[in-house]
């Protein structure tokens, strides 16, 4: 609706434009009826040379049109070209947003979404979204400029006239600027304009750090907190015998502190120049710093966000279960969005119900019950792993305990064990309490293929851990597992064995390439 | 396979730390290598003690008082009921001794592998570096035999530190060995400890 309506618009503003443009045009080259009235004066002069008394016609020497006519034309054409440039614009949105609406009908579903989840992000990426916003301000721009050329024009000819058009051009502008300021202030304003958003966004911050941030930065100053300590250390009244002393250190005591202010500024400006550099070669390479990902990453982040999507968007299980299904089997989740947990714990919710602190899976959807939990875990763990501090974990934790009561119990589900950690996790105080000692990993009492998955999956966060910049450790919690699991008797199946093994060795700073290799042979089915 | 594959990737690994001898690594990755001991002990069991003497190699050449991770607490009892006399008596040293306290059965465990484990200068060195450790303790010294006090005899080099040398400077386990009347195993114990007294332990001594 909004490109038709700015087509129409469009359209309509350039006929007002030109239609002024034809009148004032007229103005700009000689007028050939001048010319002849001019011709017809000379001629009547020499038949009767008494008509004109003394003053005999002349003809009349073209010069240039005035300046103001040109200003006005000048305007006009401007008014004119902004209104067909956005009709031109709206046309290239529309063939934009047809190539962003087309349905690729072929491959999979998974290659399907991941097209359009790059589109989605090329749309964020190139700014997409403020580009179609221009249209808009472009035609608000065109009625401005072919009314301050109307009142300007018409101020020649006719000063009422032009009073009244300037009026109402001041009444429009006046109500624009309201309708902005009202825009900004508040949010809620359903008055929102481009200029509104820019403002609230840039402009408010800008001038709130340039009032707060001179003070702030003066008062942590070397010389303001020198001086301002050997002020207080002064006798009162200042001028007594006893300050001489204090009071001739005192510009010494103010020329170090700005010689030491001068050095910190230095070294602050060198810092902000790097940092301008870096930033500026974010923007010529196009993509922003913390968003350059490598050749793998540049798959798997549009991969989670459109499993994110997915999980947002669809209640059908089918659906959800292919999602989830894919989120598991993915190798790695560097980048994910900590959104994708609240996913996974709001699909995992959906197939289960609690009753009498018991919690059973709804009859049926226990395979997508079991393939959410598996997520969910796996996903908090890699949460844990890569920012355990994390506010996300924070969130999830009130979501959780809004769903499930503190003596909830899981039984009859495949992922019970680690579910019922998890739960220990979120339902037990842990302000004093470290991840490593959060998690309780004797709760596999007897070896299931549970332990077995989770085992696995740990192997890959122990080594996401191993390789966290200046860590090189894997995170404790894990190794805590490796511990319990190698530890216990009866022993655990080889396979985690050889997970607990390929922990400890992680860590150890073994050269697990060759295991590695063998590790991805091991088929395995998690349901 | 992979377990094979793993298994002897950790062992070459772990001697090449010991070999190495870089104190700063080995005390670094303690509770990695700590993660392994109920593990070697079990394969030690099953006719595989490479894994074990590797650990007891890395854990002595670490040259820290207590090697140990606080977690092995709980499966102290595993350790000593599973594990063959060796084993217990080789891997004392470095599980923690109040295990002791809470559970006295665990003594006799104890001293039931001593008195079948055979003399080596290996052993001898767990042994006393765990018979002073327990001897510090008054409320449960009386619980061990007269029998096991003869390892002092061998006279073994205890490693510089070690909590034997540390606690055997206690006035209770002089007591205790003066209350031994064993002449032989008196003299062996002044040899063995205060001959290689430190200022460094006297805080805890007397």
């Amino acid at each position: 609706m909004v490109r038709v309506l700015t087509r129409s618009q469009a359209g309509l503003f350039s006929a007002v434009a030109s239609a002024f443009i034809i009148e004032v045009n007229s103005q700009l080259q000689p007028d050939p009826n001048d010319e002849t009235a001019a011709l017809l004066r000379v001629l009547i002069h020499k038949i009767d040379n008494t008509t004109f008394g003394n003053d005999p016609p002349a003809l009349p020497q073209w010069t240039s049109p005035s300046p103001t006519i040109v200003q006005v034309q000048a305007v006009l054409v401007a008014s004119l070209f902004v209104s067909i440039f956005s009709a031109f614009l709206a046309m290239l949105g529309k063939q934009w947003l047809n190539r962003y609406a087309s349905t690729d009908m072929r491959g999979t579903a998974i290659e399907r979404s991941q097209n359009r989840q790059r589109k989605l992000d090329g749309v964020n990426t190139w700014y997409f979204n403020h580009v179609i916003e221009l249209l808009p301000l472009m035609l608000q721009v065109g009625p401005l400029l072919l009314g301050c050329a109307l009142s300007q024009y018409l101020w020649g000819v006719n000063i009422t006239v032009a009073s009244v058009v300037a009026g109402l051009t001041s009444a429009g502008v006046i109500f624009y600027l309201v309708v902005v300021v009202a825009g900004t202030t508040s949010e809620s304003c359903p008055y929102q304009t481009l200029a509104a958003r820019i403002l609230r966004h840039v402009l408010l911050p800008a001038l709130y750090s340039l009032t707060s941030k001179p003070l702030a930065l003066i008062q942590v100053t070397f010389s303001y907190r020198t001086l301002g300590d050997w002020w207080s250390d002064l006798d009162r009244p200042w001028y007594s015998a006893s300050n001489t002393v204090p009071l001739l250190s005192g510009p010494v005591i103010l020329s170090v502190g700005l010689v030491a202010d001068f050095y910190r500024l230095g070294r602050g400006v060198a810092q902000l120049l790097v940092a301008s550099g870096r930033m500026v070669y974010g923007w010529f390479t196009g993509i922003p710093r913390h968003q350059r990902y490598t050749l793998d990453q540049q798959v798997i982040v549009p991969d989670l966000r459109c499993v994110s999507w997915m999980l947002q968007t669809s209640l059908d299980s089918v659906v959800r279960l292919s999602t989830l299904e894919h989120l598991a089997t993915m190798t790695t989740l560097s980048g994910f969005d900590p959104i994708i947990i609240e996913d996974c714990f709001n699909a995992f919710v959906g197939c289960i119900s609690v009753s009498d602190d018991k919690v059973v899976v709804v009859q049926g959807l226990e395979q997508l019950a079991a393939v959410s939990a598996l997520c969910f875990v796996n996903t908090i763990f890699h949460l844990l792993v890569v920012d355990p501090t994390s506010g996300a974990l924070e969130d999830v934790h009130q979501h959780y305990s809004k769903v499930f009561p503190a003596r909830s119990h899981f039984h009859v589900h495949q992922f019970c064990h680690t579910l019922n950690m998890i739960h220990d996790f979120f339902t037990h105080p842990r302000v004093h309490r470290s991840v490593c000692q959060s998690f309780q990993w004797n709760h596999y009492g007897s070896f299931t293929h549970e332990h077995t998955i989770v085992a696995h999956n740990l192997v890959k966060f122990a080594l996401l851990g191993y390789q966290r910049p200046q860590r090189a450790k894997v995170p404790r919690w894990i190794l805590r597992f490796a511990f319990q699991a190698l530890s216990v008797e009866p022993s655990p199946p080889t396979s985690v064995i050889a997970d607990c093994l390929s922990i400890v060795a992680i860590d150890l700073r073994c050269d697990l390439s060759d295991a590695r290799t063998t590790m991805s042979d091991e088929r395995w089915v998690y349901i | 396979m992979r377990v094979g594959h793993v298994s002897s990737l950790v062992v070459q690994k772990l001697e090449t730390m010991a070999f190495d001898g870089d104190l700063d690594e080995l005390r670094s990755k303690r509770k990695a290598i700590m993660t392994l001991l109920l593990y070697a002990i079990r394969q030690e069991r099953d006719g595989q003690p490479e894994m074990f003497s590797i650990f007891l190699r890395a854990a002595r050449a670490s040259e820290m008082l207590d090697f140990g991770w606080h977690h092995v607490d709980e499966f102290v009892p595993h350790l000593y009921y599973n594990a063959s006399p060796c084993a217990v008596v080789l891997a004392s040293p470095h599980t923690p001794w109040h295990s002791f306290i809470e559970d006295l059965y665990l003594i006799e465990r104890w001293t039931e592998a001593v008195s079948l484990v055979p003399y080596t200068e290996e052993i001898a060195q767990s042994v006393v570096n765990k018979l002073l450790r327990i001897a510090s303790s008054g409320t449960i010294s009386e619980y061990i035999p007269a029998e096991v006090w003869l390892w002092l005899k061998r006279r073994p080099k205890l490693p510089p530190t070690c909590w034997g040398h540390h606690f055997g400077t206690s006035s209770q386990v002089v007591k205790v060995v003066r209350g031994l009347k064993d002449v032989e195993v008196l003299k062996s114990y002044l040899l063995l400890i205060w001959s290689e007294w430190s200022t460094s332990w006297d805080e805890l001594g007397f």
